[in-house]
């Protein structure tokens, strides 16, 4: 009897020693089972994502309201100087909003000469950042507006400063945006007056770097960098940033919203959701 | 089983919590603070110290938890945290020993070798390969605010040692 405990604990006392050992190869096999990017662990991870948002939520509340607090401060600080800067480009834009009305009648008569058809209107929803899931090894958000708010998938996240990424996942209540910075993102640029169609790729740095550049392309620091339309995620014409450096080849983007804080943004239906149609389906039929 | 044995073994439940709690700080909103891996602490600490308060299972399900809601590849910060415990764990009668700033000197060694695995694993999963430049800001974070971890994960263990 006593032999039969003994050996019964020795084989405790090895499992317990072994069991690391396994929980290490279930967790290698987890990994690689999640690089196959199956449907049905998005899924769950979407149903986690929709429960664990609100608790994020309150837990971040006292780390949002410090912030906020520091930045109103900074902010009063840096009124006197922003208003002696405002009075000056107020003038000047006084010029250039003559100008505009200028523009504006001639163009309404050429669009009426032309016959030409406007584009569809753009819907948006302005949600709060909820959380940051990436931990900065993928540039993710998770902000307060999802299907029921009227948000979809394709959908365009802005700011007042530019295009921030775009909705990839949507929940009842939430929904996740992909950052111009993460290292998936791709989105069809035309860069400076001479409209060079290429990619911006993200790689999770600050500034995303142009790549699939036509042969003899002429890209200098300073070109505005545009969305070209193609592919249809993006509409045409929308502001990402501009050419910061140009080393070696590598031409780096210098977002106009580099700085972004948490906060809220805008997420904008410009009517080309249809365009995801296909890989939606192709998620649907591999679930 | 009485309401006191019912509340003792309630409070072994504690570190276990407040790894959890620390996840979700992981998913504030761009403060650099929270991004920081703090849950290293902790665990390095329970597998030298106290293995009993945060044993295997608990380590694997934290990082398969993270895992899940960071939208990284899952499996990767279990892979992490499971090796960082089993390896501390292991070793636990030699680190058990050491003076504290030896101790530290470890984790400082323990921590950049489990972030450094972390970022390779992450570059095999992505197939590319991504600058990891801010692990060494986090890096630095994670062990300056050690003691301050120490401390509290040694506060933590004796409040929960009285009732045991």
């Amino acid at each position: 009897m006593e032999s039969r405990q003994f050996r019964l604990k020795r084989l405790k006392t090895q499992i317990r020693l072994f069991l690391p050992l396994l929980l290490l190869m279930i967790a290698l096999v987890f990994v690689g089972f999640s690089t196959t990017e199956n449907p049905y662990l998005k899924q769950f991870q979407t149903a986690l994502t929709q429960v664990v948002t609100p608790v994020v939520s309150v837990v971040s509340a006292p780390l949002r309201w410090g912030e906020a607090a520091v930045r109103e401060m900074t902010f009063f600080v840096r009124t006197y100087r922003e208003n002696k800067r405002l009075r000056s480009e107020n003038e000047s834009l006084q010029n250039w909003r003559n100008i505009a009305l200028q523009l504006g009648i001639e163009q309404q008569e050429l669009k009426h000469l032309l016959n030409y058809v406007p584009p569809q209107k753009s819907t948006s929803v302005t949600a709060r950042v909820l959380a940051d899931n990436g931990g900065r090894f993928s540039q993710s958000l998770v902000v307060s507006a999802g299907t029921d708010q009227g948000v979809s998938k394709g959908d365009v996240a802005m700011t007042p400063r530019g295009v921030l990424g775009r909705v990839v996942e949507t929940g009842s209540s939430f929904s996740r945006l992909m950052l111009l910075t993460d290292y998936m993102s791709r989105v069809p640029v035309m860069v400076g007056n001479d409209r060079v169609m290429c990619i911006l790729s993200g790689d999770n740095t600050a500034t995303p770097k142009l790549v699939s550049l036509p042969e003899n392309a002429v890209i200098q620091p300073g070109d505005v960098v545009l969305t070209s339309g193609h592919v249809g995620v993006y509409p045409a014409g929308l502001g990402i940033g501009v050419v910061s450096e140009v080393i070696d080849g590598e031409i780096s983007v210098s977002l106009f919203e580099s700085d972004f804080s948490p906060g809220f943004v805008r997420l904008v239906d410009f009517g080309l959701n249809h365009v995801l149609l296909h890989e939606v389906c192709s998620e649907r039929d591999g679930a | 089983m009485t309401l006191s044995r019912s509340l003792i073994h309630l409070k072994k439940g504690i570190p276990f919590l407040i790894c959890l709690f620390l996840i979700l700080l992981a998913q504030t909103p761009a403060f650099f603070i929270t991004s920081v891996p703090f849950l290293f602490i902790p665990i390095f600490y329970f597998a030298i110290f106290r293995p009993g308060l945060l044993n295997d299972y608990a380590v694997f399900v934290l990082g398969l938890f993270a895992d899940l809601i960071g939208r990284t590849p899952v499996g990767l910060w279990a892979f992490i945290f499971v090796l960082l415990f089993f390896v501390a764990r292991l070793n636990r009668l030699f680190l058990g020993g050491l003076r504290f700033d030896k101790l530290w000197l470890v984790f400082a060694v323990f921590s950049a070798v489990a972030l450094m695995l972390r970022l390779l694993l992450f570059f095999l999963c992505a197939g590319t390969v991504v600058p990891g430049g801010f692990l060494v800001g986090q890096y630095v974070v994670l062990n300056l605010l050690y003691p301050l971890g120490v401390m509290l994960c040694g506060r933590l263990d004796n409040w929960i040692e009285v009732d045991s």
